[in-house]
């Protein structure tokens, strides 16, 4: 008795080649990400110095990082910057886009030019920096001497480390920029058209026009650099390590110093559990009051 | 649907399987068909040599290292079935190499060469070496005495030798000649122990080759302390903070350089001693005003990349003797010379350096290991090894051989001081062995770091604030062992 061969419906053998395309990065997926991040949830709840086999320690990791001062040292360090980088560079990511938006002549070398800190690598602009930022022979001091100030220790000092991370990460808000630049030029021109007819003048524009249409913008650079807050870590590695007197000890270093240096895995892994909660923590936040204050043109508010 | 996702999934798991597989027997495949090729009737044993914990990482000391291997293959190798590999990796991957390689079953038999602290990170996976010391009845009197105790640990009441010296790197005083000319100063002594050579004395001198931008030396009541472009002294730059910690003496004369007793249970680094060391720390910069108030390693500022003294910006530097690699640089730039360092109450130490090579606890093939130690510290291979790290030998009878080749190339200099400071080595050594060494080295660097840059109240709050984080970290270290 022959059997009856079943036709396969169009949308199921598309899916099928979809599945199929989809699967090498699922295995990648499944080995690379997904079950060393189970190992390390297992690795939280042991002591593990990375040579001998875990031995379970149940809570006492999470315990001893929510007693020693250390790990909220490093949390505050870390949220800080964020407080002082974050709304920085997000407004400075936005005017730079505003003005390279209007039509001049040689904007495109312009566009070029801001983007390009974006494009280099974090530990790059680290080298870069460390030489501007040098109290002996470097650019800022030699034109606060040439005005007649007198340069701090930029690296050296504690009062001022964690401002040379401010001006690093203004500096790379090209990155940001290029986000703005591509949604301002998504705004319709009706809408300034029809503002401009009801007699708006230009900041009006801005304040009534462009912001609430690049709230969407605002709010995916949000999220983004919330989370690039918390991973923070080329740039202090390079510049110093922490120091001077664990000023600058981020809260990334501080897991890399438990980890790597310490072979603390198992403490290591619990921290680096915490950060993810905070993380989705304050991305589920964000994502909540985004209710209030993102607005998505084709959405119609109840 | 779900079938269908299920059956592709178990075909590209099934394909990955068979690529690991391939690969592996790839590898397996081509090693036993070149085995079964050259067959040779009884199958060598490998002997790999981890090399990255410290010096002989350069090109030029990889190829020495090459040569040896060759000799060695060729040779002994030959002759008792062992195939030795030097397996070189960069100094600041070595240590998570060398877990991971222990932690996948396949960990090199030998390391080195390895200073103290790089025995001391990985105290427990070295394998006691005495008793094939005692088996192959090698005689320990041709090395210097403290050399070889250096290598020895007392932890839980076992004692084990885990090395023997291969090269010691002494501290001393480098001072720039340049300097102390336009200061018009005399030199520092070559003599050890000289009755009047104080660190008073020496801060003394550094006062004066203390400059501000505006030439004012640190003795002048205009001094700018914040525009300084020449410094005096840099002496706890560049070093472990044990070393300075290690000049240090209670009333019966031991030195206070581990912090903590004797059965490294309980932290005493809040003892008078201890403070006394913040104190001078504190004297040094803020006081007298001869050391710069950061560590030239945590970046930038006067020194410039260079090495300190390199900089030609400082009048003595008292470091190691493996700057070694720095002489040529500083012979281009400026005259240099070398003298004893002076005594703290009453005190002359040298921190040491020291290294070493160890066999692996994890070793498959100790015995073979054991062969090819005794082969690396037979004469002529110990001298070559020698050379390639520019270390003093630690072997007696090499060191006159050592001075006459020091002085053949550099005549000017006083390299019989470095020779000399072997009687003056710290003890115990500023990297030798302490529970949690790593947390507790950090910590120190926090509470010296502190002084330095001037986040702290008193020395007594930073010394026993120190203590009680050293104090946690020993706990936590016994209460794991004990589990």
């Amino acid at each position: 008795m022959s059997k009856e061969r079943r036709i396969i419906p169009q949308s199921e053998r598309y899916a099928r080649w979809g599945y199929a395309f989809i699967t090498p990065w699922v295995i990648g997926f499944l080995v690379f990400t997904f079950l060393p991040m189970v190992f390390s949830m297992y690795l939280a709840f042991t002591d593990y110095d990375t040579i001998n086999p875990p031995k379970w320690v149940g809570f006492s990791n999470f315990a001893k990082m929510f007693t020693k001062g250390e790990m909220w040292h490093s949390l505050w360090i870390t949220v800080k910057f964020g407080i002082l980088s974050l709304p920085l560079g997000l407004v400075s990511g936005f005017l730079l886009a505003y003005l390279l938006n209007m039509k001049i002549p040689g904007m495109k070398f312009w566009r070029t030019i801001f983007y390009l800190p974006a494009m280099i690598s974090g530990v790059v602009v680290a080298m870069l920096w460390r030489g501007m930022f040098d109290d002996q022979y470097g650019m800022i001091n030699f034109i606060l001497r040439t005005a007649g100030l007198r340069g701090p220790q930029w690296l050296l000092d504690p009062k001022y480390t964690l401002y040379c991370f401010l001006f690093l990460s203004v500096w790379g808000c090209g990155g940001g920029m290029v986000v703005y630049l591509s949604g301002l030029q998504s705004i319709p021109t009706a809408l300034y058209e029809a503002a401009e007819i009801d007699g708006c003048s230009k900041f009006q524009q801005l304040i009534h026009v462009t912001v609430p249409q690049m709230t969407p913008i605002f709010f995916f650079n949000l999220i983004m650099g919330l989370i690039g807050m918390f991973q923070y870590f080329a740039e202090p590695m390079v510049l110093t390590k922490g120091g001077p007197a664990d000023s600058t000890m981020f809260y990334n270093l501080y897991l890399y110093k438990h980890a790597f240096q310490f072979r603390n895995m198992g403490y290591a892994s619990a921290l680096a559990w915490f950060l993810f909660m905070i993380v989705l923590l304050l991305t589920l936040l964000t994502f909540k009051s985004s209710e209030l204050w993102v607005f998505y043109e084709s959405e119609v508010k109840k | 649907m779900k079938k269908t996702l299920t059956v592709l999934l178990a075909i590209l798991l099934c394909f990955a399987m068979v690529m690991i597989a391939s690969c592996s027997k790839g590898d397996s495949g081509s090693s036993s068909s070149s085995t079964t090729a050259k067959a040779p009737a009884k199958e060598k044993v490998k002997i790999q040599i981890m090399v990255g914990f410290g010096t002989g990482t350069d090109p030029s000391q990889i190829a020495v290292h090459e040569e040896l291997q060759k000799q060695f293959n060729d040779t002994v190798g030959k002759e008792k079935g062992i195939e030795l590999e030097f397996l070189t990796v960069p100094y600041a991957d070595a240590s998570t190499k060398f877990t991971t390689l222990v932690a996948a079953g396949m960990s090199p038999d030998i390391c080195g060469p390895v200073g103290i602290m790089g025995v001391a990170q990985f105290i427990d996976q070295w394998l006691d070496i005495e008793p094939y010391i005692k088996k192959d009845n090698i005689d320990l009197s041709d090395y210097d005495d403290a050399l070889v105790e250096s290598n020895r640990y007392n932890i839980n009441g076992e004692s084990k030798l885990v090395g023997l010296p291969i090269g010691y790197y002494p501290s001393a005083l480098f001072y720039n000649e340049d300097i102390y000319d336009r200061a018009g100063l005399e030199y520092p002594p070559e003599e050890w122990g000289t009755a009047d050579w104080t660190y008073d004395k020496l801060y003394e001198q550094a006062r004066l080759m203390t400059l501000d931008m505006w030439g004012s030396d640190a003795n002048d009541p205009d001094f700018d302390m914040d525009n300084v472009v020449q410094y005096g002294y840099d002496g706890t730059d560049w070093s472990p903070w044990r070393a300075w910690v290690g000049k240090f003496f209670d009333e019966n004369g031991k030195s206070v350089a581990l912090g903590m007793s004797d059965d490294y249970k309980t932290a005493t680094m809040n003892s008078p001693e201890w403070i006394k060391v913040f104190s001078e720390l504190e004297r040094m910069i803020y006081k007298e005003k001869v050391r710069p108030r950061s560590d030239a390693a945590a970046g930038a500022s006067l020194f410039g990349d260079a090495d300190p003294l390199g900089s030609n910006r400082l009048g003595v530097w008292e470091t190691f003797s493996w700057m070694s690699y720095a002489f040529e640089s500083w012979d281009a730039n400026f005259s240099w010379n070398i003298g004893a360092i002076p005594a703290m109450d009453g005190h002359v130490v040298s921190a040491t350096n020291i290294d070493t090579f160890v066999i692996t606890k994890s070793s498959k093939h100790p015995d073979e290991a054991w062969e090819v130690y005794k082969w690396l510290f037979s004469d002529e291979v110990y001298s070559k090894l020698n050379h390639n790290y520019g270390g003093i030998p630690a072997m007696k009878e090499l060191q006159a051989q050592w001075l006459d080749e020091q002085k053949a190339e550099r005549p000017n200099i006083n390299w019989q001081v470095l020779l000399d400071a072997g009687a003056y080595a710290d003890n115990p050594n500023n990297e030798s062995w302490v529970p949690g060494y790593s947390q507790v080295w950090d910590e120190m660097e926090f509470a010296m770091a502190s002084i330095i840059s001037g986040l702290y109240d008193t020395p007594e709050q930073v010394a026993e604030d120190l203590n009680d984080e050293v104090q946690y970290i020993l706990d936590e270290y016994w209460a794991a062992q004990n589990n």
